[in-house]
């Protein structure tokens, strides 16, 4: 199958490959070649029937949304790609496009696989094929054209290199939506100019890595947001034993997700970057390498330590800039050092700070806002905002959630929901410096969970100064614990009895060293506890107990120096 | 009423990290996804790895059957109650 390879160059459209080669698995059918040039037939011959203009296609389904990309080319047209189908989004595509084709709450078509079928003849490669959207800094999508030479070159420079490790009969099941540009490069053109069957169905929860159709060889094409949550108990074996891939884009992979899971598959992740303006750049296949460059493509830093390049899967051959700032290494390999304007990454979407802030002013309820990224457990965004004399009126009549929900659902319209901001501070002013500048971390703080516990009361003996610590349950140590399971770590009593302890006592600077630590009984949270500071001067040494009446917590002595 | 209901309102709210949002603020009937509680795909995916730990169950996607479990928590507790295994 191999040496036919040429005859599924994407030019030769859905004319490529034998009538019985599977081309897609949907559930346990298999659909093969034969049939699919038939759907393609006819969509092409509903799509010849309509005015001239492009074709917006959106489907939760990837063999239907193979039908419409080829029904289109074959018909002549270019395929406008949204990202979802939120309102917004359908409303910008139906003003661009002469049909809305798929999952639209308005679809045209729908009595396509009655139209009359049109002869398929080969595409021309220079015919613009796709247009893509991904955020802009200035908050308007941008759209992105695709010729489709650009992306036939691209998945056949991208099977050059991986290709010869993978069976030419494997499946191709996938994470993410074909919907973005790595998504339809890996999950259609890909198997489309290598032969091998895709599924259609997108799987959506780690358990499913395990029920993949059939019985050949998997590739996967995953991104962070699943790799990174693949459940510790998960079962993988049955995955492991078909596995031969895994490829990872979007965004990078933690190092700890990635190498788990080359410990329990065997498999390295291949991690491939790129945006949806320059396709694929570069690939990795180790968490803490740095990137190599994809074959034709070079790359440079700018004078701003900005990453730029060259590639054929642009749509011409001057050098475009990125916003990812980078650093090389001395071989042509390099690192990214993160992005240099106001979008931000939350799980693989490309959200527009900028855009976001606008959206929330137009609602009339905010004065102010600032969205920030925050990470902890998991990569969010936060919104500080500065409410009107309307946006105030509505908190009082209706509450902190209600408010939350409106602006949530108001932002729903034109922003997919992963990039809304899931923490909100309403405030009466954003801070800012002396210079009356707003900065990201001032902004960031004011989202940080406390990291002391609250001092109810002081109370001064002979010898020793007791305090009452409240454990609210808010502290930054419980985070990511389950409420039943949050205990308060070791460390944090420690730090908290230094901390204490120094604004009591005059301490030499360094730690010199603790014994004795005992923890008896775990402080949970809402608790109220006594923490008990003696600190005897002669020996540098600090005694601290908790204990909740006669029930000790813990307790220790730790010895302070002068600054080595 | 059922205990179920309340465990998944804890768990959900747990396993989400949701902001100032207390068991009695979720509407049992409500939708979970869009509107509603407006979770995410993330969202998704995060709850239903925390429902099969605690739970022992499990899901597949892109069948309308797990649209609908997911339709709501009285939803949830009602596949919860038929399908745990611990």
């Amino acid at each position: 199958m191999r040496e036919h390879l040429s005859s599924f160059s994407l030019v030769n459209g859905a004319l490529a490959g034998a009538d019985d080669l599977p081309l897609a698995w949907r559930g346990a059918e298999i659909i093969c070649r034969g049939q699919w040039r038939q759907d393609v037939a006819r969509a092409a011959g509903a799509i010849a029937a309509l005015p001239a203009g492009d074709i917006a296609v959106y489907s939760a389904d990837c063999y239907q949304c193979c039908v419409w990309l080829l029904g289109a080319w074959h018909a002549g047209r270019c395929v406008i790609l949204p990202g979802d189908n939120t309102p917004v989004t359908t409303a910008r595509v139906k003003a661009l496009s002469v049909a809305l084709a798929g999952d639209f709450a308005d679809a045209d078509l729908p009595g396509w696989q009655e139209a009359a079928p049109v002869p398929l003849a080969s595409l021309d490669p220079a015919m613009r094929a796709v247009d893509v959207f991904t955020s802009g800094s200035t908050g308007e999508p941008g759209r992105i054209p695709k010729k489709l030479a650009q992306l036939d070159d691209e998945m056949r420079a991208q099977e050059s290199v991986f290709g010869q490790h993978i069976a030419p009969d494997a499946l191709v099941i996938a994470t993410v939506s074909q919907q973005h540009l790595y998504g339809l490069l890996f999950r259609i053109i890909w198997p489309l100019v290598s032969g091998r069957p895709f599924a259609a169905q997108m799987m959506t929860f780690p358990e499913e890595l395990s029920r993949a159709p059939g019985t050949a060889p998997l590739v996967l094409v995953s991104s962070p947001a699943l790799l990174k949550r693949l459940p510790e108990h998960l079962d993988l074996t049955a995955f492991a034993a078909r596995g031969q891939a895994v490829f990872s884009s979007g965004g990078p992979l933690p190092a700890t997700a990635s190498l788990a899971l080359r410990e329990r598959t065997g498999l390295a992740t291949r991690e491939i970057f790129g945006s949806s303006e320059t396709g694929g750049i570069a690939w990795r296949d180790h968490p803490e390498h740095p990137w190599l460059p994809l074959p034709g493509v070079e790359v440079a830093p700018t004078e701003d330590g900005l990453l730029q390049l060259r590639s054929p899967y642009l749509p011409d051959h001057a050098w475009f800039a990125t916003a990812d700032r980078v650093r090389f290494e001395a071989d042509g390999r390099f690192y990214l050092l993160g992005r240099a304007d106001r979008i931000a990454k939350i799980e693989e979407k490309r959200i527009s700070l900028t855009a976001l802030e606008a959206a929330l002013l137009a609602t009339g309820l905010v004065a102010e806002a600032r969205v920030v990224v925050l990470e902890g457990a998991r990569v969010e965004l936060g919104a500080a905002l500065v409410l009107s004399d309307a946006g105030r009126v509505q908190l009082q009549d209706s509450g902190r959630n209600t408010l939350v929900q409106h602006l949530r659902s108001v932002l729903a319209q034109s922003i997919e929901r992963v990039g809304l901001p899931r923490r909100w501070r309403f405030i009466d002013a954003l801070p800012q410096t002396r210079m009356g500048k707003t900065t990201e971390q001032d902004v960031r703080m004011l989202f940080e969970k406390p990291r002391l516990p609250q001092v109810a009361a002081t109370q001064q003996l002979d010898d020793a100064t007791v305090l009452t610590l409240l454990i609210d349950p808010d502290l930054a140590h419980f985070e990511g614990h389950f409420r039943q399971a949050a205990v308060l770590p070791g460390v944090a009593q420690l730090h908290w009895a230094v901390h204490f302890a120094r604004t009591l006592f005059e301490m030499p600077p360094a730690f010199k060293g603790m014994d004795a630590i005992k923890f008896q009984h775990v402080i949970l949270p809402d608790a109220q506890v006594t923490l008990t500071l003696r600190y005897r001067a002669d020996k540098q040494q600090l005694n601290f107990s908790y204990s909740t009446g006669e029930r000790m917590h813990s307790s220790g002595r730790i010895v302070f120096g002068a600054a080595a | 009423m059922d205990p179920l209901v309340n465990e998944i309102k804890a768990l959900i709210i747990e396993s989400l990290n949701l902001e100032e949002v207390t068991p009695d603020d979720i509407d049992a009937a409500a939708p979970l996804f869009v509107d509603g509680l407006g979770l995410d795909s993330i969202d998704a995916l995060e709850l239903g790895v925390a429902l099969q730990k605690k739970y022992g169950l499990s899901f597949v996607a892109d069948s309308e059957q797990t649209r609908l479990h997911f339709a709501s928590v009285n939803a949830l507790a009602t596949f919860v109650g038929s399908h745990r295994t611990r």
